[in-house]
């Protein structure tokens, strides 16, 4: 039987998904790809899911490694839901990361080595490629860990 | 049943009538709507809904009125009620969304997706019955994409 559901119901539906459906569901066709990238969507989705527990994780990185730890809230996935990232950019080794704040699922990460900072925007959920904010050369202007503090403050205050 | 119950008239779209206290029709926001705007004369015509769907429409909004019925009845009467083939669920959810009965189409929407999400794209081509758009190239760059989701 053909299904026609409209699209605002199909979007119900879909915003209900836990991520890694979702993106598997992407290649559908072509139409459930364009409502899986569509920004409603992912407004639908980020409400449905915000009080949700199983969807509130802790990302923790671990000291001097560019290397990342989600653990979700829900008790009853505790053990069996760590999921580790590799550094969010295809940096060199000897970089190091640090969490500077998140924000409805978005985290401000800072990965650095002794010549260069770079801040990005980060989603470990759909784990893209994470968007480059700004990368400092410590030659130029250096940017105290206060002006990082300010700098994730309002990334928070624009959502 | 006190005097002042009203009854509503409800006709499907294959022209079956059912008589319903408007109390209990209400529950549509869209029959309550027409009840408000005094826009009801006899029938209320349902040109989206078929009879058997409404039967079916008709026995959740009972149950839900019930008086002194329990939270944990009404959770059992839920969970057998949209185990139902995935037409007859589909159908329901049309039906929901055209009367506008929110907690219903809530608990479709919700059954759709428990049984769709550990589903492959492949099966759920199949379940909704969609064509395939993509070139096999386009589908291989979608699934390298996102390669840790199909792992």
């Amino acid at each position: 039987m053909g299904i026609d559901f409209q699209e605002e119901i199909l979007m119900d539906i879909l915003s209900r998904l836990l991520v890694l459906p979702l993106l598997r569901f992407k290649c559908v066709s072509k139409f459930w790809k364009r409502l899986i990238s569509d920004a409603y969507l992912n407004m639908k989705h980020q409400r449905h899911h915000k009080n949700d527990l199983n969807s509130q994780k802790i990302l923790v990185t671990v000291h001097m490694v560019t290397f990342f730890s989600s653990f979700s809230l829900s008790t009853v996935q505790l053990v069996e839901d760590v999921q580790n990232f590799d550094c969010p950019t295809n940096c060199i080794p000897d970089h190091y990361s640090n969490i500077y704040g998140s924000c409805n699922g978005l985290v401000l990460v800072d990965i650095y080595n002794r010549y260069d900072k770079q801040l990005l925007l980060w989603n470990p959920s759909t784990r893209d490629q994470p968007y480059f904010l700004i990368q400092i050369l410590y030659q130029g202007v250096l940017l105290s860990d206060w002006d990082m503090i300010q700098l994730a403050m309002t990334i928070r205050s624009l959502n | 049943m006190s005097s002042s119950t009203k009854f509503l008239t409800l006709k499907t779209c294959d022209d079956k009538k059912f008589v319903l206290d408007e109390a209990i029709a209400v529950r549509s926001q869209t029959i309550k709507n027409m009840v408000e705007d005094d826009c009801v004369s006899n029938v209320i015509p349902l040109p989206n809904v078929d009879s058997k769907t409404m039967t079916k429409v008709i026995e959740y909004w009972k149950k839900h009125s019930e008086e002194g019925i329990s939270k944990d009845m009404l959770m059992d009467f839920d969970k057998a009620f949209v185990k139902v083939h995935h037409s007859i669920l589909h159908a329901l959810i049309l039906a929901a969304n055209f009367l506008n009965d929110k907690e219903m189409l809530d608990m479709m929407c919700q059954e759709v997706v428990d049984r769709i999400k550990g589903k492959t794209p492949e099966e759920i081509r199949k379940e909704f019955d969609i064509k395939n758009d993509f070139t096999p190239e386009e589908e291989e760059e979608i699934r390298k994409e996102n390669a840790w989701a199909f792992e």
